[in-house]
């Protein structure tokens, strides 16, 4: 089987685009919640979220008419594909050999808010071309795949898989990178801030009034947020025949689905013991060698006890010993955005040997006693990182990427 | 609304969300531990009561409708201090 | 690879010889639909008479909504048919990869609506469960205790081929020796307003049916459903002594933005079958039937009637070819699906349906030879391809057993 790996990286958080911004934010522990701006909340218990307020100077990498005519969701997706390819040193892409692939929760949901909108208003009859154009959510890759002309690999395609999307859109990538029917692939996620998200998970009880406490005794839920990200992955040849900079292998990956619930995990975690056991065998490593987990630790009582059990069940001893932190701890649940951020974490853990912090674990909850990293990121080398999503639907996904040995 | 009428309206609404038949329904189990209905169906469970009686419960006492009693003595108590 | 089950929910039927005879009458299930409550009529094709419980029995329907019902529907019809028991899915994990092109339009346009209407205390939590995107597949896997990889892939109407081609690459890598593919849609209100109203499907005040390749078509009608095929390694076939009904022996998929010209599109389509065709290992002259998904859209026929004539050549009304669309209507994503499940059945009866529009002075048609009465045929390699509206396009070659 052909090695691939991540040769560049794209990020548009809460926290700032491109890792040059995003990476410092994270490893100082900086929080980006803050009340919602987007939509009024008087209506809701809660108010507060890790909305995106603005590209910043990385507006830039969306032209005016793109900005116009683009979603949101989309935009950020554009905007984090730019960041990555050009971290990964490609001046041109063969666009029959390069493809995109990416996941979301949501697609353009705002497409639904502007139908609804319409007809509570009695317009509907000037609904337009858009709603055919933009809201099947697969208009965003494609979106992508025009503009940064990226046709390869059998066109784009989006794995609508919610909050596993990200891992899953890289072993896409990897498996087509492997069968040679692309050279270059962006794997990412992006989704964006809604009402109908919003108004969802807070109908589930599942937001924290406050800010996102992952692991912590006290925890409250999760707390919403948005953005995209984007990996460059290549056959390792590929990358090495142009010099490229490798940040990490992708190793191996499992992936498993619970069959339990729509939207509570196994209370075992057996599906997602399973997703990690198989990223193991893949990797043919134990997991005495994993050095880092990124956790998928949204902040909510269930998911993080059930993953807590979860890791133990794999890791044995081995599980007071690595370090698990969340990153939601700090900008929130992105959604289809969440784990393709956190392989670009990964592989930022890989490169500086820091791992980043769990922030708000103030009091800790004793049936989540391992080492979360609480409240300050620590120095440490890391040479295999791991990461865990799991999905509404119950789709649970785990990536292992490893340090690049040539 | 009599206790009794309260009580029958909550009971069809739980069998409705919960696939079961009326009978199978006693005032006091417990829709969770006792009849197996998921925390999400329970949820949905109070806001549909919730919405029908207008009773404009908060969060937490949505929670708190552990049994058809349960739930018929907080909307009468809602309904009663309102009138 | 082996395919050895097969599981249908149509607007003509829900077996494939059902869906086979019905299609031989030069039936359609396109037909104006009537919404009086918001004063609007619409062409379209879906189910009249579809009830899960016929499917599921007596177990909770209630958390699942109507494509999540049509999705579990027809992939029970697909694990039966391959004979992969309750039991063994205990076992064994099995993987499912399902296409589709919306999922739960209607469910996520009705929450939001209701929680603008009555505020967003009542969005009920197990409807907001329902509609993200990959809900009918969790559904899916719930219900039929799928604990593998479990997939949702978005491609537009090829979105069930794209995930037939999923489940067949995984296969071909070595993770997988058993895959349920398949692809899912529902018809409701939301989409065929607003299918109608950018200009893709027809309004239905001329006449009540679609004319795919007519001189005078004026878009297609949205119509559902659900497909669903067993994909098995060959290995996997012979050791479990599963009955092969077809085989999957190459595919290609490309895509080119849908604003570019016929010219482009149909070079980017056979692009795709060329991939398939060399993956198959056979030459266009091999190909003894083909699929096509035209369905009365305006832009998109004149791409497929291109795609056809360049790929058959001088045996262009020669060689069977198959328009379902015209009696499904567009399906979207389980299109793909019925497809090639109307391959494998005209295979078995030797019947290729009519293209009925032919009677009916559809000019394009007559041009392309297709035959307003049923035909013998027989062939061994099948091209099913469809150009989907957004532009991207996939292709599958099918064998045949004898």
């Amino acid at each position: 089987m052909q090695q691939v790996v991540v040769t560049g990286l794209g990020v548009v958080t809460p926290l700032g685009h491109g890792a040059d911004v995003f990476w410092p934010a994270v490893l100082r522990g900086e929080s980006a919640f803050a009340e919602v701006s987007s939509f009024d909340t008087t209506k809701y218990r809660i108010h507060r979220g890790a909305e995106i307020a603005t590209l910043g100077a990385r507006d830039k990498y969306l032209s005016e008419e793109e900005a116009a005519s683009m979603g949101r969701t989309a935009q950020f997706a554009l905007v984090a594909a730019r960041l990555g390819l050009r971290d990964s040193g490609l001046s041109s892409l063969d666009p029959g050999r390069t493809g995109v692939v990416m996941g979301t929760t949501s697609g353009e949901p705002s497409e639904i808010e502007r139908f609804n909108d319409l007809d509570l208003s009695g317009d509907l009859d000037q609904i337009g071309g858009r709603f055919i154009s933009h809201y099947p959510c697969n208009h965003i890759p494609g979106q992508l795949a025009t503009r940064l002309k990226a046709f390869g690999g059998g066109g784009p395609v989006m794995l609508p898989v919610a909050c596993a999307a990200g891992n899953c859109a890289i072993t896409y990538a990897a498996d087509l990178l492997q069968l040679g029917e692309a050279d270059v692939m962006l794997a990412g996620g992006a989704d964006s801030f809604s009402r109908i998200t919003f108004t969802g998970f807070a109908g589930l009880m599942a937001i924290a009034p406050e800010r996102c406490q992952p692991f912590d005794l006290n925890r409250k839920g999760m707390m919403p947020g948005e953005g995209a990200a984007f990996l460059v992955l290549e056959r390792a040849e590929h990358a090495l025949k142009r010099g490229a900079k490798i940040y990490a292998e992708v190793a191996g990956y499992g992936l498993s689905c619970d069959a339990f619930h729509m939207t509570g995990g196994d209370r075992e975690g057996k599906g997602a013991v399973r997703a990690m056991e198989k990223a193991l065998e893949r990797s043919r490593l134990n997991s005495e060698e994993i050095d880092y987990i990124s956790a998928h630790g949204t902040g909510t009582k269930s998911n993080d006890l059930h993953e807590t059990i979860a890791v133990k069940k794999v890791f044995g001893e081995a599980a007071r010993k690595v370090p698990m932190s969340s990153v939601k701890s700090m900008f929130g649940h992105t959604m289809g955005a969440a784990s393709a951020i956190e392989a670009a974490v990964c592989c930022l853990t890989i490169e500086h040997g820091v791992v980043p912090p769990t922030m708000n674990l103030e009091n800790p909850d004793p049936e989540c006693d391992l080492d979360y990293v609480p409240n300050e990121s620590r120095e440490q080398t890391v040479d295999v990182a791991m990461s865990n999503a799991y999905a509404f639907g119950g789709t649970n996904a785990s990536l292992i990427l490893r340090r690049w040995l040539s | 609304m009599k206790k009794e009428a309260l009580k029958q309206r909550i009971r069809e609404i739980v069998c409705e969300y919960g696939q079961l038949q009326p009978d199978e329904v006693g005032d006091d189990a417990n829709l969770h531990t006792d009849l197996g209905i998921d925390s999400l169906s329970l949820l949905e469970i109070a806001l549909r009561v919730d919405q029908e009686f207008e009773t404009d419960f908060r969060e937490e006492e949505l929670l708190k409708m552990s049994s058809v009693s349960a739930a018929a003595a907080l909307v009468a108590n809602q309904l009663a201090v309102e009138a | 690879m082996a395919i050895t089950g097969v599981g249908l929910i149509t607007a003509l039927g829900d077996q494939p010889s059902e869906v086979h005879r019905v299609r031989c009458e030069g039936r359609s299930a396109v037909r104006v639909l009537d919404f009086p409550e918001r004063d609007a009529k619409l062409l379209g094709a879906s189910l009249t008479d579809f009830d899960a419980r016929r499917y599921l029995g007596d177990g909770n329907l209630r958390p699942l909504n109507h494509v999540g019902q049509l999705a579990i529907s027809a992939s029970q019809g697909a694990l039966e048919t391959a004979g992969v028991s309750r039991e063994e899915r205990d076992v064994h994990e099995m993987d499912l990869v399902l296409g589709t092109m919306f999922c739960s339009a209607h469910t996520i346009t009705q929450f939001d609506r209701k929680a603008q209407i009555s505020g967003p205390k009542y969005a009920m939590p197990l409807e907001f469960a329902n509609t993200v995107i990959n809900a009918a597949s969790g559904q899916t896997a719930i219900w039929h205790n799928l604990r593998g990889t479990t997939m949702t892939i978005s491609a537009g109407t090829v979105s069930g081929l794209r995930a037939l081609e999923y489940g067949a690459r995984r296969i071909a890598l070595g993770w997988s020796d058993q895959f349920l593919v398949g692809g899912v849609d529902e018809h409701c209100f939301e989409t065929s307003w607003a299918f109608q109203q950018s200009g893709h499907a027809s309004d239905g005040s001329e006449e009540a049916s679609v004319s795919p390749f007519g001189t005078s078509r004026r878009g297609f009608a949205p119509g559902e459903g659900a497909g669903f095929l067993v994909l098995e390694s060959g290995a996997s076939a012979r050791r479990r002594g599963s009955t092969i009904l077809g085989t999957v022996l190459g595919w290609g998929s490309g895509y080119c933005p849908a604003h570019e010209s016929e010219t482009l599109r149909a070079a980017t389509a056979l692009e795709a079958i060329a991939t398939a065709l060399s993956m198959a290992d056979c030459e266009a002259a091999r190909i003894g039937y083909l699929s096509c998904s035209a369905n009365g859209s305006i832009k998109g026929d004149e791409i497929e009637a291109r795609v056809l004539r360049e790929v058959l050549g001088d045996r262009l009304g020669k060689v069977p070819v198959a328009v379902p669309a015209e009696s499904f209507g567009n399906a979207l994503a389980p299109s793909g699906i019925f497809q090639a499940v109307e391959a494998l059945e005209t295979a078995r009866q030797g019947v290729l349906p009519p293209f009925y529009g032919a009677r009916n002075g559809n000019l394009g048609a007559a041009e392309l030879g297709l035959s307003p009465e049923p035909m013998e045929c027989a062939f061994d390699r099948a091209l099913v391809f469809s150009c989907g509206l957004d532009g991207s396009v996939s292709a599958v070659v099918l064998g045949i057993n004898s």
